[in-house]
């Protein structure tokens, strides 16, 4: 009976103009939006690896240490594979870092880079299922119930012996299906043109975290389709039925999603960069102050001193140097970790804040399954500042070791050899731990697929079929 | 006649379910965004107010005046009231700059940014007229024919003797005083509640930009308006007009302006800018080492004009690289935005972001004014220096001679940084092919309605 009866939804859904048009949109948006990406992610790829030697010469040609140390070397952000489906955190100027003896390194925008990205949100996989497909679930929806009451065809349906949960049950598969399967279609074809671009390196991981987002993006269209559904059986009318739904879009995928980090920043407020930049100097000036009196102090007894002493009083001073350096970094640190800690914070709330919109749930779990996220985002400093760590003792040892050479000024290293410089390499990050981290989204989605599902199911029960 | 229709047409969309939805969607929407929006800019102030006071006093009692033009300084654009309307670039603009002698300035601070940002955009009145506006507008005209033909009351209206040009026009301009006249009442609101509450105001010129914003907007939304009164005269039903409005909206707001930018980086690479700055750098590097044997072998009193010389050669290759580059870049942002063109909604963004001064050329002008203010930075410490040189040349005691060299400096001798928006004249010149986009638009559409009607089928 079920089946019968999903079939006929299915087989009605067919026929008709919205089916098409929903259907070939799908397909049309994913395929393009997966084509358009991977032309970029190409682009970028190349980008990236070129500028990596192109970096590693202009390293080798500092030809000293202290240049190496000072001007350092650059590592470009590394392009990640969801880029073609997710583009996520991605969409910044922010492209290159320098890495030198700012132990702080995180990356910078080019002031000459191209900004016209930026005025528009990028037409990925995410905004594809998570803006249009909620839409187009709406739009196949709006009318099950609604439309078949205004028609009559529903107290038709019912004088036969069919049981209601039953028929809501058939009229949710229906629907459901005639929306999955094209979303199916376009992924299948997205996954198509992903393989077959040697460019793109999916590993065995990289499919699996395809797969699991694939779900993700099904189970987002299920809540929205039982949201239409149970708005469906709720209106009177199949006009009411898609205004409410609309509104109701503009809200929980134009507009919440986008609000939460404003809304995040009043309720609870970070310090601007000004602040924490004004802590540090606060926190490290007495520190250096009592440095350069140091100075001034020796400065003044150096004139009588001898050669041996003032090469002793050098030594002392650049000893005294490495410790005011070290206590600067720490100083500099804490603050900075305080900061972040507000930060995460802030996210937090934003996010706490957002998840009343299952679209919002969707986009985090799946930036986040894709490695395009804020929890990307966050593994990519941390990475960098560990990078700094190992260039900055690398350059120290080889500068002890070094016999240097070549004049003071614009003194070059004879034995400048940087082939064993210690390279940038983002560490791997596990789809299960990336999946347990989102798991509050994935289960948010759930409960609000069965709760939704659910609320239509006992309202079609009680529901007033004349 | 005509005043009667439109009475007529007013009445009966006043009383509907879509306008009661579109007054609720418009009013929560944009009174809550530009309270939202205003807070934040309320902070951005006080934090730019902040900062900058703390940088003069630094730079007051920093007793290492020698060490400016290497250390350089940081300065910031004032936040811009505009951006409460469009944020467009403002984030990106208002990033802190580094202006230092060795080193180029980066619009750099993101290691401290949130990078929930980058998820979303940001949820301005340039967002919800783009999308929500257009939409709504879609909604109120899509069955304005079609569905009265349904109805069968629009056989009832012709029987009548009224022109049928009357009739189409009395419906657009019915029906769009009904969409428009809640945005109006929403926009004035939310500008009222959110000078009250926070600390925004606006200057006169950005009134007048603000006027244009709203002209800009109206225009938008009559495109959209006139487009589904078109398509509700090509069709018969109004659940095909609704399908087939929906599929042209999604491809004209969703997908061409999003996959435009995309496409031209695609379509015209630049190299990446990370490549450039090592290329200048080498450059340098090259030259510098050529030099320095004929700077230590020079007399002592050549080694100046020597430098200045080598300078100049270096400034004037590496400004070679970098016109190459930048025009490279510009060709592919006008890739982008000619592709973008295709659909009103990125003519739309461009203008309202130009208007609000946190658009493309304001970008652009950005960057020209932070290159020539460096210059202008730079010029005034050397120039500083010199005199504290000249005047410390008498003195015979060592310290002292220090101490006049590495004063404290007065703020105000230091060139401010002020980037100035360009005027709405200026402006008007850049925006002039977008509004004339938007015009032709409306006028192709509403002909396109019109001639329809005129031939529409009222029996079938």
């Amino acid at each position: 009976m079920l089946f019968v009866l999903a079939a006929k939804e299915w087989a009605t859904n067919l026929l008709e103009l919205r089916f098409l048009v929903c259907a070939s949109l799908c397909v049309f948006l994913g395929v393009v939006s997966v084509f358009v990406l991977r032309a970029d992610l190409v682009a970028k790829r190349t980008d990236f690896h070129s500028n990596q030697s192109v970096y590693r010469s202009q390293a080798e040609e500092y030809g000293s240490y202290r240049q190496l140390q000072r001007q350092g070397v650059r590592v470009d952000r590394p392009p990640q594979n969801f880029q073609v489906l997710f583009y996520g955190v991605e969409k910044t100027l922010d492209r290159s870092a320098v890495i030198s003896d700012d132990y702080l390194p995180g990356f910078e925008g080019d002031i000459n880079s191209n900004p016209s990205v930026l005025l528009f949100p990028v037409a990925d996989m995410l905004f594809v299922v998570g803006v249009v497909l909620s839409l187009l679930a709406f739009f196949m929806s709006y009318d099950a119930v609604a439309g078949e009451r205004e028609r009559g065809t529903l107290k038709l349906l019912l004088s036969y012996s069919v049981p209601r949960d039953t028929l809501i049950l058939a009229k949710w598969v229906g629907g459901y299906l005639s929306l999955a399967l094209p979303f199916l279609v376009s992924l299948a074809l997205s996954a198509l043109l992903i393989s077959a671009s040697d460019d793109i390196p999916f590993r065995g991981s990289d499919w699996e975290a395809f797969f699991v987002a694939g779900v993700v993006s099904l189970l987002l269209i299920a809540v929205m389709f039982s949201i239409g559904l149970l708005v469906s059986v709720r209106a009177r009318q199949s006009s009411t039925a898609i205004l409410s739904l609309l509104a109701l879009w503009v809200i929980l995928a134009l507009v919440l999603p986008n609000s939460g980090p404003y809304l995040a920043e009043v309720v609870s407020p970070v310090p601007g960069v000004g602040e924490v930049e004004r802590t540090i100097a606060q926190r490290t000036k007495g520190l250096s102050d009592e440095y350069a009196a140091g100075w001034r102090r020796g400065g003044r007894r150096m004139r009588n001193m001898t050669g041996e002493q003032r090469a002793e009083f050098r030594r002392e001073r650049t000893k005294a140097r490495e410790q005011l350096q070290v206590a600067v970094n720490e100083a500099t640190e804490e603050v900075i970790r305080d900061f972040e800690r507000q930060l995460r914070q802030q996210i937090e709330v934003a996010r706490t804040i957002t998840r009343l919109s299952p679209v919002a749930a969707f986009v985090y779990a799946n930036t986040d399954i894709g490695e395009t996220g804020v929890r990307h985002e966050r593994r990519l400093v941390n990475g960098l500042r560990e990078y700094q760590h190992q260039f900055a003792r690398y350059v120290a040892e080889k500068q002890e070791a070094s016999s240097g050479g070549g004049d003071f000024g614009f003194g070059e290293d004879d034995d400048y050899d940087i082939d064993d410089m210690p390279v940038f390499q983002q560490r791997e990050d596990h789809l299960s731990d990336r999946l347990a981290a989102r798991s509050v989204d994935m289960l948010l989605l759930v409960v609000f697929a069965i709760l939704f599902f659910m609320a239509a199911f006992v309202s079609f029960l009680r529901t007033d079929i004349t | 006649m005509l005043a009667l229709l439109i009475a007529k047409e007013l009445r009966s969309h006043l009383l509907s379910y879509r306008f009661v939805l579109t007054l609720l969607l418009f009013f929560v929407l944009i009174v809550s965004s530009v309270e939202m929006l205003a807070l934040n800019y309320d902070r951005q102030a006080t934090n730019y107010a902040e900062t900058k006071r703390s940088q003069e006093e630094a730079l007051k009692e920093a007793t290492d005046f020698r060490s400016l033009q290497w250390r350089g300084i940081k300065v910031e654009k004032p936040p811009n009231p505009m951006s409460v309307f469009a944020m467009g670039l403002e984030r990106e603009m208002s990033r802190s700059v580094k202006v230092s002698r060795f080193e180029d300035a980066k619009l750099g601070r993101s290691k401290y940014a949130n990078p929930l940002f980058a998820l979303f955009p940001a949820p301005d009145l340039l967002y919800i007229v783009n999308i929500v506006g257009s939409l709504l507008a879609l909604l109120f005209a899509f069955d304005a024919i079609c569905g009265e033909q349904e109805n069968g009351t629009l056989k009832l209206v012709m029987a009548y003797s009224v022109p049928r040009h009357l009739v189409l026009l009395a419906k657009w301009i019915g029906g769009y005083l009904a969409l428009i006249l809640p945005f109006f009442a929403s926009v004035f609101t939310a500008l009222l509640f959110a000078q009250l509450t926070t600390s925004l105001s606006l200057s006169a010129s950005d009134w007048t930009a603000f006027l244009g914003l709203m002209a800009v907007a109206v225009l938008y939304m009559s495109v959209f308006y006139a487009l589904a009164m078109w398509i509700s005269v090509l069709t018969h039903r109004s659940s095909t007009s609704l399908v087939l409005n929906f599929l042209v909206w999604v491809i004209l707001v969703l997908l061409v302006p999003n996959t435009a930018p995309m496409a031209a980086r695609a379509m015209s690479p630049v190299p990446s800018p990370g490549v450039i700055a090592g290329q200048r750098q080498a450059i340098q590097r090259s030259i510098w080492r050529e030099a320095w044997r004929d700077i230590r072998q020079a007399p002592r009193e050549d080694r100046a004009a020597l430098r200045e010389e080598i300078q100049a050669r270096i400034r004037s290759e590496t400004d070679k690289v970098m016109i190459d580059y930048l025009q490279k870049v510009d060709s592919q942002i006008s890739t982008g935005v000619m592709l973008a063109r295709l659909s009103p909604s990125a003519s739309y963004v461009y203008a309202t972001a130009g208007l609000a001064g946190s658009g493309l050329t304001e970008f652009t002008g950005l960057r020209e004014y932070i290159g020539r203010y460096r210059t202008e930075f730079l010029d005034k410490v050397q120039q500083l220096t010199d005199e504290r040189n000249r005047e410390a040349e008498g003195v015979t005691d060592q310290e002292e001679r220090q101490e006049i060299r590495d004063a404290p400096i007065d703020p105000d001798d230091l060139p401010a940084f002020a980037p100035v928006r360009p005027r709405l004249a200026d402006n008007l010149v850049d925006l002039q092919t977008d509004l004339l986009i938007l015009l032709v638009l409306n006028a192709v559409f509403f002909l396109g309605a019109y001639s329809g009607f005129l031939r529409y089928d009222l029996m079938k």
